[in-house]
């Protein structure tokens, strides 16, 4: 009897593993692992959903590492090991450098033969990451412009009417003694900019016709920098006069990103005017919006800056932020699969807004409500504008990104260069020496033209 | 001992087993450490070496290039110039640090209450627990336009002063990493410092008070003295780590003042790390390591550290 019983208990629990085995297992067409930097969820448990998400979407099983920080260390120590991933997210530099190694895979033919891949996403963000007319990688978002974002209260109270600023740099210096004027908190300064790493200086350029980065000259084919040519001294003395007045933030020549965005926050608006993304100029005011700071009190705005010589303008758009495939990767085709999804407008809600049913719910209208979680998360899982050239923003833009999307036609990345922090930090070092007035501006522009040479930047 | 009739290596090989036999247990409990070193310290160094020597690719086949990188290394203005910031600013950081710590150190001695010393002690030591992230934040922010520095100047010069943007000034540059350097280590010298001190034996300083002599002549003829071996020790260890500082530079360090204290190892973090230049990296951190070793062999015979006495 005994005997029995225990026979009987373990077929019971033989056949309740084989009954679970089978109600767990979904059958996926294999596994694609991906290295990612900014993709996914905000902490563990949404990344588990993202991955699950992303999975029944492609029909595969998805792996998803995030480092918490460092992500070049860790980009650079995984692939020397030798570890296999699928897909890795990098930035348009990296891309450059891995692609010349020969580290990653050519997916152009894939591209190619992809209906989603060639008609969803536009051909020339495809044309910006050919090298030697090859494609190495796919794309993790849509770049979005730099722009001149504005404090519209604070120009109000300054008298000034934000849609009739002159776009010149005379029109825009009077908006900075305008604003000086109104403004008489010592810690105040109209306008903050991230001279050191000359991130933000194309609206400013552009009045001179000048396109940052290195460009070629088509009448010999060398390359050279047109913010150190003689033909960017105008835009350089104006901030050095921005300088000497008291109009530009002594601060801009260290601070960073990060401490310009606090200046110019709802909290603390000691800076009026500043350069930055298009989707920053949405989350200031989402923040502020959060904070129960209403537009009434706080509202920043979108402008292209000055006008081109020809009556345009000229912006700078981000470089590409990518995900490309290793050349020790172990199922391209999974993760072609995923960039296809990526490129849908599915895959852009997934990447934009998140999890349905956590970060957003959408009701029998069809009406997408975002979460609490999601708002915190700022409808940014990594694109908060997916690749997709026809997506649709489900739940709406933050204000004022949607204005400043108006003016992205008018922008155009710069050339990829393997070594931009060297370009970033010469360029930076003698912007930083003109305006302070160390040197003449003459003379910056020329050792600005001698050190980009020396460090192989550029050849002219 | 040796067995007469046997052959040197005979006799070496028996005294060598007998050794074994004898510590056998000693020498079973130091191969986790020797494993350990070899796996963690000895392996990664002769894979740089071998880096070194080769063009690496992330992904793919390695080139030998035998010295061609530590040519380059050795002929790029850019590792000159490092190589002077480092030896400038580590020499400063050190020297300041040791001062300082002596400093501290001799001023903590002469608090009579314990809780003051205590407090003294744990409060200098506090910003050597403390990451370069967060140091490096705290003292850009004391010498922003808006921080305590231009706040305390604008106190005496009045309104009318013009902030200062120290962190952008390349005249200030070097002696801002000096200062920060030895700031945040000072509490640590200190407190080797103060180790020495106290095992110095009291009775030493009753008989120079009974002679009459004063305070500082005890503390220049008595102290000073007795803290030579750990003098010594402080010497050895900063000269070690003076070529390897990176993270100060990293966190502190923006383009206006970048070729003033950009060192070796910030450099060989932009060439391996952010450019996937392993193999010039590696090139230039076995120069590092090269140096290291050549600094500290120097100055160890120079401050005859072998004589503790």
């Amino acid at each position: 009897m005994k005997r029995l019983m225990a026979i009987m208990m373990a077929m019971a629990m033989l056949l309740a593993c084989a009954v679970s085995a089978g109600a767990e297992t979904t059958e996926t067409t294999g596994t694609v692992r991906m290295l990612v930097a900014v993709t996914g969820g905000k902490d563990d448990a949404e990344m588990r959903l993202f991955e699950e998400a992303l999975g029944a979407a492609t029909n595969l099983e998805i792996i998803i590492e995030k480092p918490a920080s460092d992500y070049d260390n860790v980009l650079m120590q995984k692939l020397g090991a030798g570890e296999s991933y699928d897909l890795v997210y990098m930035n348009a530099s990296q891309y450059l450098n891995l692609a010349q190694q020969g580290a990653l895979t050519d997916l152009t033919d894939y591209i190619a033969a992809s209906d989603i891949l060639s008609n969803n996403v536009p051909q020339s963000e495809w044309d910006d990451l050919k090298i030697d007319g090859r494609i190495y990688a796919g794309f993790n978002k849509r770049e979005c412009h730099v722009l001149v974002a504005l404090n519209k209260v604070m120009l109000e109270n300054a008298g000034i009417d934000y849609t009739q600023i002159e776009p010149t740099l005379e029109g825009y210096y009077e908006v900075f003694t305008a604003l000086r004027a109104a403004n008489s908190d010592e810690d105040f300064y109209p306008f903050n900019t991230i001279i050191s790493q000359a991130w933000d200086l194309q609206p400013w350029m552009s009045s001179v016709g000048l396109k940052g980065g290195v460009v070629v000259d088509e009448s010999d084919g060398l390359t050279y920098v047109p913010y150190a040519t003689d033909a960017s001294y105008e835009v350089w003395a104006w901030l050095k006069k921005l300088y000497d007045e008291d109009l530009l933030d002594p601060a801009s020549f260290v601070d960073s990103t990060t401490d310009m965005r606090n200046k110019m926050s709802a909290a603390s608006q000691l800076t009026a005017v500043t350069v930055d993304w298009g989707a920053w100029i949405g989350l200031h005011n989402a923040n502020a919006l959060a904070g129960g700071v209403s537009e009434d009190d706080y509202a920043i705005v979108a402008m292209p800056g000055t006008m081109t010589p020809d009556g345009s303008y000229s912006l700078r758009k981000g470089s590409a932020s990518l995900f490309a495939v290793p050349v020790n990767a172990q199922n391209v085709e999974g993760a072609i699969k995923v960039l296809e999804y990526f490129a849908t407008q599915e895959g852009g809600n997934l990447l934009s807004l998140g999890i349905e049913g956590y970060d957003y719910t959408v009701d029998a209208d069809g009406n997408v409500t975002m979460t609490e979680i999601g708002l915190a998360h700022g409808k940014d899982h990594g694109a908060p504008v997916p690749i997709y050239k026809d997506f649709v923003f489900l739940a709406g833009l933050n204000p004022g990104f949607e204005e400043s999307l108006e003016y992205l036609e008018y922008a155009s990345i710069e050339t990829i260069i393997s070594n931009e922090s060297d370009y970033k930090s010469i360029v930076g070092k003698w912007a930083v020496s003109m305006i302070r007035g160390d040197v003449s501006i003459e003379e910056g522009l020329a050792s600005m033209r001698q050190e980009l040479v020396t460090m192989g930047v550029c050849e002219k | 001992m040796e067995i007469k009739g046997m052959s040197y290596t005979a006799n070496l090989r028996r005294q060598t087993r007998s050794r074994l036999k004898r510590y056998k247990t000693i020498y079973l409990l130091m191969i986790p450490v020797v494993a350990y070193f070899l796996v963690f310290s000895y392996f990664p160094m002769a894979l740089g070496v071998f880096n070194s020597l080769h063009e690496i690719k992330l992904l793919g086949s390695i080139t030998w290039v035998g010295l061609d990188q530590y040519r380059a290394v050795l002929s790029s203005p850019v590792y000159g110039q490092a190589t002077v910031n480092t030896l400038i600013v580590g020499m400063g950081t050190f020297l300041l640090q040791l001062a300082w710590g002596l400093l501290l150190a001799l001023c903590i001695t002469e608090l009579r209450r314990r809780v003051s010393r205590s407090f003294f002690q744990t409060a200098t030591y506090i910003p050597y627990l403390l990451s370069w992230a967060v140091v490096g934040s705290i003292w850009i922010a004391i010498l922003s336009p808006s921080g305590m520095i231009n706040g305390f100047l604008r106190m005496i010069f009045g309104d009318g002063f013009r902030r200062i943007v120290f962190m952008s000034e390349r005249s200030y540059a070097r002696a801002i990493m000096i200062f920060t350097g030895a700031w945040k280590t000072a509490g640590y010298t200190a407190a080797l410092f103060l180790a020495a001190i106290i095992s110095i034996n009291p009775s030493l300083y009753e008989a120079a008070a009974i002679d009459g002599a004063t305070r500082v002549e005890q503390i220049r003829r008595i102290t000073l003295p007795s803290i030579i071996p750990t003098v010594k020790v402080v010497t050895l260890l900063a000269v070690m780590g003076m070529l390897r500082n990176f993270d100060q530079i990293y966190i502190m360090s923006n383009a206006s003042i970048l070729d003033k204290v950009r060192n070796l190892l910030y450099l060989i973090y932009m060439d391996g790390i952010v450019q996937f230049k392993v193999g010039l990296a590696s090139a230039a951190a076995c120069l590092v390591l090269a140096m290291t070793l050549l600094l500290t062999l120097i100055v160890r015979k120079l401050i005859g550290y072998d004589r503790l006495g």
